[in-house]
């Protein structure tokens, strides 16, 4: 069973080099292209494709709130946002709005299709670039303000439970991985907010992302 | 430490009093002029009617007197001719007569009565007492038979009558000499009144004249004044419109000079990038083999990304997108960090959520102060810490930046920039205060009223976000 891709960017060209890029894959199929936010919700109500790369910046509806509405109507529908916007509030409302995955538009054309893949599979991926300026701007906050990392308060079971969530992976499948109870997860993960001063799930993915935990 | 945006209330308030002054300074004249007008026409009236009452009353006592006096002759007549006749029927006729005499002097003398003057009261009472004995004399001699008239009437005559006549015609002039010298004082007293009058009226002529130049010069005082005030007006007018052409023409500069740099910006990075993935893509082109067509790719590709990064942040430096895509406190947060990276300057932001769903107006206004602001603490003040502060109230947000660099004399630092923020918050119905002193660091502080229908349109926007944007992508 390919992938069945749904491609939203306002410009052709990007569209057509990513579809060209794509359809060289075996088991990847783009299913449509949409030209602005609102198709492209049209679109992946009518195709229920498994993928959407979704442009942030497009007329008529941002990506973001295109994003939110898709999952809204899908929540099986996994996004990847494509976008040229590095800087964490875009990552972040992304990640809230439920993008699994967050792509620079200069990212290698190979992160674009492992991030296809990662997504399909309930995965999270960052492209590394973008880990890697969240990061230089988390470091730089901690120093301006004096802060010791909130990171090495954590366990070495905290630090794997963190990557694992971070990942894209849900509760029982953490619990599967590490050989314990999910309610033993959901106490870890609990700890694990309450250690680094976080609030949802989506800020501890941009934090594991700023960390450099996952890319 | 100065508020800079001025106040000119008070003149409105001001000139109300001087008019009112005004107003009623002619008024007053005016009244006072019409009354004294008609106060002296009214008196003058009087006086005239006055005179004619004492004349005609003088001349009808004059009148009643001489009447009397008359009689008085007339009796003496009638009793001679009665005194004289034998006969019986001429004397009994002329007793008669003498009778309607009496009775008509009565009534003079009752008339007479009627307008009398105190002074010549003494005199008719003598008159009167007089007139009436010699009736009575008069009477005694009707009685007499034809003998005794012959007989008595010479010593009668002669003895009693002529001397009582003469007697009662001395009062008589007396009394018409008292009458005069009434008539007299009457004249006087008249003449008196008017003098009054004459002085009454010089008096008014005297005060309204001075009441009116009073008036004059405090009106032309005032002209005076409004016209010093017009001419103080038309100079700050004149000021105040070269300060815009010289702002205006400061702002086309400084227009001008952003066109300049990004015209730059554009040809030095983005058209060389360009220029050199161009040469890059021929190599490429022309490449003998797949490992130089695999190197002049790579160049490409590095120089693509680099053309990337900086259209992006050209791009955000003109506008951030944030500011679009997410609100207020997002594209703050962006720049906090933005200046941070660059400058080195720690940038402390605090914003509550509902500052995000501002109409766009307010939202670029409060964007490029702050960015102003904080591009200024750290160009110009050399400033380590800058605290921003964006609170949404009810009908308003208020906003400030302070930061704890060099501070300046807000009196004579007039920069575009600070100039910008003031037209910016004004242009909104706005107020901005800026506070700074030598050492002492600066605080800009400014509120912005919300109009009602944002208000109104911001509830109903606040669970979705603004979904009719589009940016540079």
């Amino acid at each position: 069973m390919p992938i069945r891709i749904l491609l939203a960017d306002d410009h052709t060209v990007v569209r057509d080099g990513l579809r060209a890029l794509l359809e060289r894959q075996p088991d990847f199929l783009v299913v449509a292209e949409a030209a602005d936010g609102r198709d492209s919700v049209r679109l992946a109500e009518e195709q229920s494709p498994d993928v959407v790369v979704m442009d942030i910046a497009m007329p008529n509806m941002n990506g973001i709130e295109a994003t939110r509405r898709i999952l809204a109507a899908n929540p099986a529908t996994a996004v990847v946002i494509l976008s040229m916007h590095q800087d964490e509030s875009y990552v972040l409302r992304s990640l809230k709005a439920g993008a699994k995955g967050y792509l620079l538009k200069d990212s290698l054309r190979s992160d674009v299709i492992e991030a296809i893949r990662s997504v399909a599979q309930g995965r999270s991926f960052f492209t590394r670039k973008v880990g890697r300026i969240l990061q230089e701007d988390y470091i730089r906050q901690l120093e301006r303000r004096g802060l010791d990392d909130s990171y090495d308060l954590l366990t070495d079971r905290e630090r794997e439970i963190l990557q694992l969530v971070a990942e894209g992976r849900t509760n029982k499948e953490v619990a599967n991985f590490l050989n314990v109870s999910p309610t033993t997860v959901e106490t870890h993960r609990t700890h694990i907010l309450q250690k680094l001063d976080l609030h949802s799930v989506p800020e501890l993915i941009l934090y594991a992302v700023r960390k450099g935990i996952i890319s | 430490m100065r508020g800079l945006i001025p106040a000119r209330y008070a003149i409105a308030k001001r000139r109300k009093a001087p008019w009112l002054v005004l107003w009623l300074g002619f008024g007053g004249l005016l009244v006072s002029i019409v009354a004294a007008a008609a106060g002296t026409l009214i008196s003058l009236d009087r006086v005239s009617k006055d005179e004619t009452h004492i004349r005609k009353a003088f001349f009808e006592r004059l009148g009643a007197l001489d009447q009397i006096r008359a009689q008085i002759y007339l009796s003496g007549t009638y009793v001679r001719d009665f005194l004289l006749s034998p006969e019986p029927t001429i004397a009994a006729a002329e007793t008669t007569r003498l009778a309607g005499l009496e009775r008509e002097s009565r009534a003079a003398l009752h008339a007479y009565s009627q307008t009398l003057e105190p002074q010549e009261r003494e005199a008719f009472q003598a008159l009167q007492s007089e007139i009436e004995a010699y009736w009575q004399v008069l009477e005694r001699t009707a009685a007499w038979t034809p003998e005794e008239r012959h007989r008595l009437r010479d010593s009668f005559f002669y003895d009693e009558l002529v001397p009582r006549r003469n007697a009662m015609l001395q009062i008589a002039d007396r009394i018409a000499i008292a009458n005069e010298r009434a008539l007299n004082r009457a004249e006087e007293q008249l003449t008196a009144s008017s003098e009054g009058l004459r002085r009454t009226l010089m008096a008014t002529f005297a005060i309204t004249l001075a009441g009116g130049l009073l008036l004059a010069l405090l009106t032309i005082a005032y002209t005076l004044r409004l016209e010093h005030e017009l001419e103080r007006r038309l100079e700050e007018n004149t000021r105040a419109r070269a300060d815009l052409q010289e702002l205006s023409a400061k702002l086309v500069r400084a227009q001008e000079n952003e066109r300049r740099a990004l015209a730059r910006e554009l040809h030095d990075e983005v058209g060389q990038s360009l220029s050199a993935i161009l040469m890059e893509a021929e190599s490429a082109a022309c490449a003998e083999d797949l490992h130089e067509v695999r190197e002049h790719l790579g160049a490409v590709r590095t120089l693509a990304e680099k053309t990337v990064n900086e259209v992006r942040d050209l791009a955000l430096l003109l506008r951030p997108s944030m500011l679009d895509d997410f609100g207020l406190v997002p594209a703050l947060n962006w720049h906090a960090r933005e200046m941070t990276k660059r400058t080195g300057l720690n940038v402390v932001l605090s914003a509550d959520d509902a500052a995000d769903d501002l109409p766009d107006e307010h939202k670029t206004c409060i964007y490029r102060l702050v960015q102003e602001a904080v591009n200024n603490s750290a160009r110009h003040a050399n400033a380590r810490t800058v605290e921003v502060d964006v609170k949404r109230e009810d009908q308003r947000v208020r906003f400030s930046v302070r930061d704890d660099g060099a501070g300046f004399d807000p009196r004579f630092v007039r920069g575009l920039g600070l100039l910008g923020m003031e037209e910016r918050v004004r242009r909104l119905g706005g107020r901005i205060r800026i506070d700074s002193q030598l050492g002492r660091g600066t605080l800009i502080a400014a509120e912005l009223p919300l109009p009602e229908l944002a208000r109104k349109e911001d509830m109903a926007q606040r669970n979705g976000h603004n979904a009719h944007t589009h940016s540079v992508g």
